[in-house]
């Protein structure tokens, strides 16, 4: 009995420290976003000699929202000679491949694919085909409900300038970020994470984050690496990790801002979160121990990017330390540290140690005027509940994804048609 | 037994408070985001330029010229200028100059200029902002308040403090000692020689661009020929009448030595110093400070490129880039003696 004691109370110092590190990560990336000096990207540069982009969109039943992107695409200022358009069909059975045969006749640029058969699905599969056909040096993805500015391709391209640049990161805005609790706290988070959290990345020389969307990368990475992984949910995580671990880098750019569309049911939001979680930790587990040992990842960004591979395992072990927490309290054993210690330990890792801090939101909040949104801030301890859970399941599907080395389902995130807001926003 | 109530409601209703602030929020089933992205912006370096000419000609079209009044964001009296003798001392109106105009004594114009034919400024001249459809030639020692743009070349003599953007759709003299922010034509020559010389092309133009990164080197030796993209996380030199045959990019500073050239891009986080009649055929940008000597030459012709700095620049006589230069806390041209 003895032992176990032992154990709970060594766990319940380790997840306290492990939450302090994360607390002062959080701190860190806060500080620096309000008060240091900020990096700007490249996109002051004018260049008339540009990269030849293939634009990729993959895609699965958008007959509601392609057509939108195909316009907002066609107004870019970028040069048309320099432009291709990848339209990737993964086995549409509504109007889809219509829509796009009938782009395809007006704009030869726009060329899709279409995915029909007993062929691997899912958004990586689908990407690595386009990949083969891509007359590009540069890929842009964009999923079918955004909506990008004039000026969008231009600026993600000017990155690809810098030649140690692998990726380039623009930034998401929720287009219903009005709509309900659920979108307004999702909205303060995307605050956070773009505003504060990959900006600071960004200006620390750490590793800002390539998406998936809204973002580039360098085609012959991709094809010297063997395209994408199949078999990982999360191929935007994995990319990231590849390019560093290549001795490439990611850049951010906070004005290449783009809208998108925010999960407005906790139901939709679970699916999500709980497929980004097993996507994440599949590349945690990929990318672990190459990661941390490649000799092309500067001592800095071998630190923050081991801690963001394992932000998707650090609410499973928070919530584990929170059990253990309980029953050492009714056992009587709590006598770890004297007195209104313990508790101050509790409070700092409850309200920091978590999923996008407080601390982040409420600067990126600020950041963006957010005014009115600061009052949801206590809110996000519900979520935070909500994503300790979901999180940790989709943990436990890549525990089991690496053991059984079973095949990925990728299920696309319900759309909720917010197609007038894009318009009038 | 009303104490341990009352503790308790006031317990419940601190826990609670934080939470009931939700309930403040205006839910919208309608078209409010947060962040409003102003999707149909496109750059352009000649912005201000554009849209006050805009505004300028689309209130004269409206007015049909017969008022002095204009209103633009704001009501304006308006002159227009049909003799030089009309200029005044110190102007508080907007000017449309509709003949060639050569102000002799310097004056202070405190609003905008547009003007249709070639207009030259005097020594010491105070002016706002001028929109010139020809040549534009602002006087040694003159202080362009907010910006100067012309359609054809624009000279800003000596000592010139040069606003938030000089600009021209053709080419661009900036003299001796003068300070600026933002330059953009597709020729910018620093030089006290206002004469519009023959854009001569560099002899570089077709060199190649290499691809393939050799990472980590400290330098590349006094005229050798790297055929190579330098990825490096040290400070770099590039020799004397070294060749490096692809793009730069270095976590600290850059020093490119007399005569070298370099085919491709330019990026440092640290300073770049760029001696004398070296030679740049892409963008140069330093998240710091940045040198150039005299006679360097930065571009191609014909084909826009940039020169960054996100710090000071300095930049000597004879140089000379094509496209746009910008610097976030100023830049200087040094006198005819500041060579490195």
């Amino acid at each position: 009995m003895a032992v176990v004691i032992k154990i709970l109370q060594g766990y319940f110092i380790f997840s306290i420290v492990l939450m302090i590190i994360y607390a002062i990560r959080h701190f860190c990336f806060s500080y620096n976003r309000l008060f240091a000096k900020q990096r700007v990207s490249y996109r002051d540069i004018y260049d008339s000699e540009l990269p030849m982009v293939t634009v990729m969109i993959p895609m699965h039943n958008e007959e509601d929202v392609i057509r939108n992107l195909f316009d907002a695409l066609l107004k870019c200022d970028y040069d048309r000679e320099k432009l291709e358009i990848i339209a990737i069909n993964d086995h549409s059975d509504d109007k889809t491949p219509e829509i796009l045969e009938e782009y395809h006749s007006k704009y030869p640029f726009i060329i899709p694919i279409h995915r029909t058969g007993d062929g691997e699905r899912g958004k990586p599969a689908g990407l690595n085909d386009a990949l083969e056909v891509a007359r590009g040096e540069v890929i842009i993805v964009f999923d079918a409900d955004y909506r990008p500015s004039v000026n969008l391709i231009k600026k993600l391209a000017l990155a690809f300038k810098d030649p140690e640049v692998g990726a380039v990161m623009g930034r998401v805005v929720p287009v219903n970020a009005k709509k309900n609790m659920l979108t307004v706290l999702l909205n303060l988070e995307r605050s956070g994470g773009y505003q504060v959290d990959q900006q600071a990345r960004f200006n620390m020389k750490l590793m800002p984050q390539y998406g998936g969307t809204v973002g580039g990368f360098r085609k012959n990475i991709m094809l010297a690496t063997g395209g994408f992984d199949t078999k990982v949910l999360a191929e935007d995580t994995e990319l990231t990790y590849r390019i560093y671990s290549m001795g490439w880098n990611v850049v951010y750019d906070n004005s290449a801002e783009c809208y998108e569309e925010s999960p407005e049911t906790w139901q939709v939001r679970a699916k999500q979160i709980r497929r980004w979680s097993r996507g994440h930790n599949e590349v945690m587990f990929k990318y672990f121990f190459k990661f941390l040992f490649s000799s092309n990842v500067r001592p800095a960004e071998k630190l923050d990017g081991t801690l963001l591979l394992l932000v998707y395992v650090v609410p499973f072990i928070l919530g584990l330390a929170q059990i253990d927490c309980l029953i050492l309290f009714f056992m009587g054993k709590m006598e770890i540290f004297a007195g209104w210690w313990a508790i101050l330990f509790m409070g700092i890792y409850n309200t920091w140690g978590n999923f996008a801090p407080f601390y982040e939101i409420g600067s990126g909040a600020f950041l963006d005027g957010m005014e009115k949104e600061i009052l949801a801030l206590p809110q996000l301890c519900f979520s935070f509940y909500f994503y300790m859970w979901y999180i940790s399941l989709g943990f436990f599907d890549a525990v089991i994804d690496v053991i059984t080395r079973r095949n990925v389902k990728w299920i696309k995130t319900k759309r909720f048609n917010n197609e007038k807001r894009v318009e009038n926003a | 037994m009303l104490e341990l109530v009352a503790c308790c409601i006031v317990f419940t209703s601190i826990t609670l408070f934080p939470f009931s602030l939700g309930r403040l929020l205006d839910f919208d089933e309608g078209v409010k985001t947060s962040l409003v992205i102003r999707s149909d912006n496109i750059k352009n370096p000649r912005y201000f330029s554009e849209s006050f000419r805009k505004l300028l000609l689309d209130a004269i079209e409206e007015n049909k010229g017969i008022n002095d009044r204009l209103f633009l964001s704001k009501e304006e009296r308006i002159l227009y200028i049909k003799d030089r003798r009309q200029i005044e001392e110190v102007t508080d109106k907007l000017l449309f100059v509709r003949i060639p105009l050569n102000i002799d004594k310097k004056a202070v114009f405190l609003k905008e200029i547009y003007a249709e034919e070639k207009i030259v400024f005097a020594a010491s001249s105070v002016i706002r902002a001028v929109s010139g459809k020809k040549e534009v030639v602002i006087g040694e020692n003159s202080v362009v308040k907010r910006w100067a743009d012309a359609d054809e070349l624009l000279v800003v003599k000596s000592n010139c403090l040069a606003g938030k953007s000089i600009t021209s759709g053709k080419k661009v003299i900036i003299g001796s000692e003068c300070e600026f922010l933002r330059i953009y034509a597709p020729v910018i020559e620093i030089s006290d020689c206002v004469e519009n010389s023959d854009d001569c092309c560099n002899g570089c133009e077709d060199m190649p661009v290499y691809k393939k990164i050799v990472r980590n080197i400290k330098n590349v030796a006094a005229s050798e020929e790297l055929r190579n993209t330098i990825i490096t996380s040290h400070n770099l030199q590039i020799g004397e009448n070294a060749i490096v045959y692809g793009d730069i990019k270095s976590e600290g500073s850059i020093k490119i030595c007399k005569n070298a050239i370099v085919t491709g891009n330019v990026f440092a986080d640290g300073s770049i110093i760029i001696e004398d009649y070296a030679k740049i055929l892409e963008n140069v940008f330093t998240e710091s400070v940045l040198y150039i000597g005299a006679g360097v030459e930065i571009g191609r012709k014909g084909i826009i490129k940039s020169v960054i700095s996100r710090d000071r620049m300095y930049i000597g006589m004879g140089s000379r880039v094509y496209g746009y230069i910008g610097t976030e806390r100023g830049g200087r041209v040094m006198n005819k003696d500041g060579i490195f």
